[in-house]
């Protein structure tokens, strides 16, 4: 199941991007189709528009837009619903950040996080094979290592902020911040 | 973008699809003004139409009702959609208008129209301004006349009776459907119907509204297990019932195909405007399909009694909601709802769906009391077959209309999907499509309204797209009916389905409404990724595309989505520094490209492919930007849409280079310097280039111009040039991309183009310059020379330039690139944004420095030219010191043209050429005027040219004779340069170019007579007179003869020695005031002694002490000399008796061989210094004191008594301080032989007492010495007077002395 990942700075301009795929043992390279690797980015981006619609909702919902319906047998992923973006201040729960399943395109979904600073940190979820538009299978988001693996992500960003090198909304071009992320990837989102 | 795809409106079923056709000659866009006449007319009552016969479709049947027509200029390929006429006939066009301008016949047009639209029913001809009473007095029924350039006032009355004779034909076209089974189209289609295929992501069922779900989160599904419950529980009641009343087959394929004709006529009266029959035959339909399943018809025929509750709301008639409907989709009604609600809400109508989850329970209640509405005795009408016109049928009044449309369309999807499982009774995608967009398009018209007010219903009912952009408001968005969120939900339900599959024409409408939703939604991003979908299938398609103008609007929203278009990295330094996606940009611009190239907009490719090209040079490949220029942007320039080169900063550093001539290094090489006229004289020309700066620190790694190759072309400082010059021009060009760049022409300017111009006829199309990729490459052209500028030179900023064949552009030179905003910039803005000042968009390209290059171009110049090197060989010359020369030059002005306005001579000598600047600083003031006295000798009478011109002509010869006199010149002068400066006056100007020619010369001087040495003595003895044979002795004599004042202490002996250094014997004649001394012949290597006499100079005439010593250059700053009083005094008495000496004496000798050939000897080279005994000796009354010595014997013998008497007198009348009162009186004892002073004790004069004696200086003083001498010798007595104290130092001597001699 390849993922698409991008930190995206205030401007829309992306700060960071990623493809992970695995390769399991002598099998094809499970990653996305080349149709689908230039598509990436204009998905993700189009898909900023639901980010930006959510962090500034003033009624938290997380499942607004996934369609999500957990009476439905296929229900993939569950959120805990526990305040939006905005109600960080009154809800005693730090975890506000990560927004869930934002948005989806064909068969790919689309998970978000924002950090406080406002950097989104967004991820395409491919279909685990290899996703073309044809497939039918449907993305299983884990959602909590969804969440620990942004969580970490945003730790790692964090660290990257304090270099006093770096100016906020550069791209990122350490390699360490990028193995780092790799290994967080294969930590979490391809076991 | 709206006439790229029709905005489809929620009732277009309900709308004739009429197409009009331009017959005659028209232009476009008056065809179009033409059609939007008549599209005002779209709505017409039914009221105005005249009645027809038919029951079904009269106008009189309802005549509130309307007629709506589509009135469209485009239509699609008809047989496309051919096998869904039976399923939607408003799919079909019904009508065809024909607008004729000119006078073609009415039958031919007729024939044509149905030859062409076979299928449509109703054709009309619309004659438009025609004049033919053929035309006008057609009686035939379709056909119409008007004057389209006043404003047509009858065009209603003509759509009117179009619109009755649609009815008539539309009755007509009904009854052949009458008899007809009517089919589903994929029964008619078979496998070429597509399929809607949907795919669902995530969870299974989509039908319930998502905010349903959200909204009443934990209980939905218990809602909805409820809802599903009572649908099923009729379902199962009416299959039931079914299986009782239609056992046998027949009579089920009966009531299917009665349920499909009542489908049909009801979408006829649509039509026809009768929309409460419509109703009521969708109704009926409904009821006989929902018993037999047939869900691809119950499902349209629903759709259809959505239309009519939206136009009869629209055309405000009462009716009621159907029992059927709100049994399939249950709805709460309004008084209910008020009933229960709390006070507190009822500002606005609640829907169920409203109702927040996480309220009290009793809201939590009302969905199920609205299910729980339908009363018990609900059973009793379904268990008759016929329940039109239900007393159960709600009225409309107490409904949210909105929110009963949204269930039916939620309910209408939910037949279409429960078709696909059939073979061939399956919805096709292109109706499936349709509706979702239909039903998107009325959710975004009543996005936040509860119930439907008019404006909406209009913009509904004439599919005018919304105009607005939803705003995020702080609104809890619950109270809206349609929430942003469920509009983009139901949107994404389209990315379900197989777009692919669609027509082209199809996908069109549905990525330009999905786009239009999304901007009306405010997600930009969203409606660019779709306008990107719809890019890409459109590229993908196969065929060509005729596409009207409006994609550019579509490209132009993506790329101000994808911020491409503000960006202006070429001028910006802030843009060209900001980091944007640009992967991103350059994917969306990439395929704007392609799409741009497909639909062959060649303005378009040029501007986007520029575009991509500038700002994206550093992402794209070789191959990528190889592709471009060949494909894209070389047809562009080859068609001219691209008029100017792309990189701003082609053209970088320029320079120019003086080639070198004939003659390196020679006259002609040098420029001349324009300088005022009156300025010339003063400043010795220097040359630019070796004039040291002396405010540079030294630069150690400044390349030192000597190391430099001796002949290459050197860089001209202040780009000066003649006419007439080689020159060349080198320009860096820089070519950034990765592909060749060929630069086709390269010129000057047309302001400079009169002056200079650049030699370019090989710089052709075919054969370029060209530049290899990412590199920077000199390009040297050779400069023509045409005419001089003006003082003020030109400047040279930019250059004509063509690349790759392009119309010439002029480019300003480059310099360097600038990376940060300067301040002046920053500034600026500051500036602007303060003063509210709205053009700041001046034309100034922040990224880089520009440079330019100064040039001045001198007229053709004169050059002087030397024929001959004169009568001496190799400029040497060889002269005798104390003699003059000639020497011959001859000159010429070469230029055949240029006259010489302007010469002047000068002469440089080595030994002012080696003149430290500061060289008079080392010296005394005595020294300093000795030397500078020399230096002028030398400048003003060495060199003088005799005959020199003011002027040559053209051509002239003038023959310059130079006269080197080195009488006075030292002997270190070994050689001199003749520089004589020429030129031609500036016009209309008091300057001159100036040039100057140098001539040098080396000088001998071979030494004849020099003064060896100098003495001044005292004359004492008196002479005998008879010795007249002597000059000098004759001459003193005379003196003392002629003047009986005089004695022989007047005078002093100034003697010479004269060495004779030439090769030949030489007379020498020295003159010294009215003395003339003899001839002296003087041997070749021998040395004589001249003897001058010489009047002592008198103390109180001259006062030499008080003469400063004078300065030959005036002006110098006063230097302490640090000289004291008396030292002071001494050295200007020095000084002046020099002075008087050198004045006075004249030295003259010739050849003994040769009388005429002679000199004068510059005494003044050779002479020393005075010292002070030569002064006091000359200096007669420089003493304080006169003291005279007498003895009353001057020849004693041994043992002898000597009496020496001392005079001493005061010589100035006044006593001044500088004269002690008392002071020494000394008596010194010279032996005469040697010279030395005898001690004061010795044995051979004895004396008694002492030899000194204590005097006072006030009066005259006398007094008596007494010697005893005891040694045979000449003695030489003297007196001197000394200060009080000390011993030694000597306040006078007196050099008169006695002599005595002992025997």
């Amino acid at each position: 199941m390849p993922q698409y990942f991008a930190i995206i700075g205030h401007k829309g301009n992306p700060i960071y991007e990623a493809e992970f795929s695995i390769q399991q043992g002598n099998q094809k390279n499970l990653g996305f189709s080349q149709e689908l690797k230039e598509m990436n980015p204009f998905i993700l981006h189009a898909s900023l528009d639901i980010i930006d619609d959510l962090q500034w909702q003033a009624v938290p919902s997380n499942s607004q837009y996934t369609n999500d319906n957990s009476s439905g047998s296929g229900s993939n992923f569950s959120i805990s619903s526990t305040g939006g973006f905005l109600r960080s201040k009154n809800v005693n729960n730090t975890d506000n950040c990560y927004l869930g399943k934002v948005d989806h395109f064909y068969g790919l979904a689309i998970t978000a996080y924002i950090s406080y600073g406002g950097m989104k940190f967004v991820m395409i979820h491919g279909t685990s094979t290899s996703g073309g538009s044809n497939s039918t299978n449907t993305v299983v988001i884990d959602d909590n290592a969804c969440r620990s693996f942004y969580q970490e992500i945003h730790e790692l960003y964090i660290k990257t902020l304090m270099n006093p090198f770096y100016k906020t909304g550069d791209p990122i071009s350490s390699p360490v911040f990028d193995s780092r992320v790799r290994s967080l990837a294969r930590k979490y989102l391809n076991k | 973008m709206n006439s790229l795809s029709k905005y489809p409106s929620f009732v277009s079923p309900g709308r004739i699809k009429t197409l009009v056709l331009p017959i005659g000659k028209w232009k476009q866009d008056q065809f179009i003004e033409a059609v939007k006449r008549i599209r005002d007319y779209s709505e017409i009552r039914l009221l105005d139409i005249t009645p027809i016969d038919s029951p079904l479709f009269t106008p009189q049947g309802f005549p509130n009702g309307r007629l709506f027509f589509d009135f469209d200029y485009t239509s699609n390929n008809d047989s496309l959609e051919l096998f869904l006429y039976d399923f939607q006939p408003f799919r079909k066009t019904f009508i065809v208008i024909g607008l004729v301008n000119d006078d073609s016949s009415i039958e031919q047009n007729l024939r044509i129209l149905k030859e062409k639209y076979q299928t449509v029913i109703s054709m009309n001809l619309i004659y438009y301004d025609s004049n033919d009473p053929k035309i006008l007095d057609s009686e035939l029924p379709n056909v119409f006349h008007t004057n389209f350039s006043l404003k047509p006032n009858n065009l209603e009355t003509i759509i009117c009776d179009i619109g009755h004779n649609f009815l008539e034909a539309l009755s007509r076209y009904y009854s052949s459907y009458k008899h007809v089974t009517l089919r589903s189209p994929g029964a008619i289609g078979g496998n070429s119907i597509s399929k809607a295929i949907i795919t669902r992501y995530g969870p299974h069922n989509t039908l319930v509204n998502p905010t349903d779900i959200q909204k009443t989160s934990s209980n939905s599904s218990k809602r909805l297990s409820s809802f599903e419950m009572t649908t099923n529980s009729i379902k199962r009641s009416a299959s039931l019932k079914l299986a009782n009343t239609l056992s046998t087959s027949d009579s089920r394929t009966q009531q299917k195909s009665r349920g499909r004709q009542l489908k049909i006529i009801g979408n006829f009266q649509l039509l026809a405007g009768r929309y409460l029959d419509a109703l009521t035959s969708f109704t009926e339909s409904v009821t006989l399909l929902y018993k037999l399943r047939d869900f691809l018809w119950l499902g349209s025929a629903i759709d259809g009694i959505a239309i009519c509750f939206i136009s009869l709301t629209y055309l405000n008639t009462p009716f009621q909601v159907p029992e059927i409907i709100h049994l399939l989709c249950p709805l709460q009604t309004v008084d209910q709802l008020s009933s229960i609600t709390t006070p507190a809400t009822t500002n606005s109508i609640k829907t169920p769906a409203q109702t927040p989850a996480r309220t009290s329970t009793s809201a939590q209640n009302i969905p199920r009391t609205s299910i729980s509405t339908i009363p018990p005795n609900l059973q009793s009408p379904r268990n008759s077959t016929n329940i039109t016109a239900s007393f159960l049928d709600i009225d409309i009044s107490t409904i949210n209309l909105p929110h009963l449309i949204r269930k039916m369309a939620e309910k209408i999807l939910y037949y279409y999907e429960l078709t696909l499982t059939s073979n061939n009774e399956y919805v096709p995608n292109i109706v499936y499509c349709d509706f979702v967009l239909k039903t998107l398009s009325f959710m975004v018209a009543c996005h936040n309204e509860q119930t439907l007010p008019p404006e909406i219903l209009q913009t509904i009912m004439h599919e005018d797209p919304p105009k607005f952009i939803m705003k995020c408001t702080d609104l809890d968005d619950n109270d809206i009916e349609f929430s942003k969120e469920d509009i983009y939900m139901f949107a994404t339900k389209l990315f379900e389905l197989q777009l692919d599959t669609l027509s082209i024409e199809s996908q069109v409408n549905v990525y330009m409404t999905l786009a239009t939703t999304c901007k009306i939604l405010g997600f930009q991003r969203k409606e660019a990724f779709t306008l990107k979908l719809l890019l890409k299938s459109l590229e993908s398609f196969g065929e060509n595309l005729f596409w009207s103008n409006n994609h550019r609007e579509i490209i132009h929203d993506i790329l101000c989505t994808y911020g491409i278009t503000k960006r202006k990295s070429e001028s910006n330094v802030s843009d060209s520094k900001d980091m944007s996606w640009f992967i991103l940009q350059k994917g969306a611009l990439n395929l704007c490209v392609s799409l741009a190239k497909k639909v062959n907009d060649v303005e378009l490719i040029a501007e986007l492919s520029i575009k991509l090209l500038t700002n994206f040079t550093h992402i794209l490949t070789a191959s990528e930007q190889n592709i471009l220029f060949k494909e894209f942007i070389q047809p562009c320039i080859t068609n001219g849409s691209i008029k100017e080169y792309w990189d701003p900063f082609v053209i970088r550093n320029c320079s120019i280079q003086r080639l070198e001539f004939d003659e390196p290094g020679t006259q002609s090489a040098k420029l001349p310097v324009e300088m005022n006229i009156k300025d010339i004289d003063k400043s010795p020309l220097k040359d630019t280039k070796t004039q040291v700066k002396t405010d540079e620190v030294f630069n150690p790694f400044k390349i030192s111009t000597t190391k430099k190759v001796k002949f290459a072309p050197e860089k001209v400082n202040d780009n000066i040039l003649l006419v007439g010059d080689k020159a060349e021009f080198t320009c860096t060009l820089q070519n950034p991309f990765k592909f060749d760049l060929h630069i086709t022409k390269l010129q000057f300017g047309s302001e400079i183009a009169k002056y200079c111009e650049l030699k370019d006829e090989y710089l052709t199309k075919s054969n370029p310059y060209i530049i290899k990729p990412e590199s920077f490459k000199d390009i040297t052209i050779q400069i023509v020379l045409k005419k001089s500028t003006t003082s003020d030179g030109c400047l040279i900023d930019r250059l004509l330039l063509s690349a790759f064949g392009l119309p010439n552009q002029e480019l300003k030179i480059v310099n360097s690139e600038q990376h940060t905003i300067s301040i002046d910039t920053v500034k600026k803005e500051y500036e602007a944004s303060t003063d509210d000042v709205t053009d700041i968009n001046l034309p100034v390209n922040e990224r880089c420095n520009y440079g330019s290059l100064d040039l001045r171009i001198f007229p053709e110049q004169p050059q002087l030219q030397i024929t001959n090197k004169s009568n001496i060989a190799e400029n040497s010359l060889m002269i005798l010191d104390g003699t003059k020369t000639k020497v011959l030059l001859n000159i010429r002005n070469k230029s055949l043209s240029c006259p010489i306005d302007y010469m002047s001579f000068h002469i440089i000598s080595n030994i002012e050429r080696d003149l430290k600047n500061d060289y008079w600083k080392k010296y005394q003031t005595d020294d300093l005027y000795a030397f500078e006295k020399q230096l002028e000798m030398l400048k003003k009478s060495a060199i003088t040219v005799n005959n020199a011109p003011k002027k040559m002509k053209p051509g002239e010869d003038i023959s310059l004779e130079i006269e080197v006199d080195v009488t006075n010149a030292p002997f270190t002068f070994s050689e001199f340069d003749l520089v004589i400066k020429y030129g031609m006056t500036v016009e209309n100007s008091e300057n001159i170019y100036v040039k100057e020619l140098e001539i040098p010369y080396e000088v001998t001087i071979q030494k004849t007579i020099e003064v060896a040495n100098l003495d001044i003595i005292p004359l004492n003895e008196e002479m005998t007179a008879g010795n007249n044979s002597v000059d000098w002795i004759k001459y003193v004599h005379e003196k003392l003869n002629n003047n009986s004042g005089e004695n022989i202490h007047d005078f002093v002996l100034l003697l010479l020695d004269f060495r004779n250094s030439w090769l030949d014997g030489l007379n020498l004649q020295v003159q010294f005031d009215d003395f003339g001394s003899k001839k002296y012949l003087i041997e070749t290597g021998h040395t004589l002694r001249m003897i001058i006499p010489i009047r002592k100079i008198e103390f109180e005439k001259k006062g030499f002490s008080n003469k400063q010593i004078p300065h030959v250059v005036a002006g110098r700053q006063f230097i302490q000399s640090g000289l004291k009083v008396e030292e002071e005094t001494e050295l200007r008495e020095q000084f002046w008796c020099r002075e008087y000496i050198l004045d006075r004496l004249k030295c003259r000798w010739n050849f003994f061989h040769d009388v005429d050939l002679n000199g004068s000897i510059d005494v003044r080279k050779f002479l020393e210094k005075f010292d002070s005994k030569m002064v006091s000796t000359l200096y007669k009354g420089k003493s304080l004191f006169t003291v005279k010595l007498f003895a009353n014997n001057t020849t004693v013998n041994i043992g002898d008594n000597l009496k020496l008497g001392v005079q001493l007198e005061n010589t100035r009348t006044k006593t001044t301080d500088q004269i002690p009162p008392q002071r020494k009186l000394n008596i010194w004892i010279i032996d005469h032989k040697t010279s030395k002073i005898l001690p004061r004790s010795n044995s051979r004069i004895l004396y008694s007492g002492t030899l000194s004696k204590m005097i006072s200086t006030n009066k005259p003083f006398t007094t008596e010495f007494n010697l005893l001498p005891v040694e045979p010798g000449t003695y030489e007595i003297c007196a001197a007077v000394a200060r009080l104290e000390s011993q030694d130092p000597l306040l006078h001597f007196d050099s008169e002395s006695i002599i005595i001699t002992v025997e």
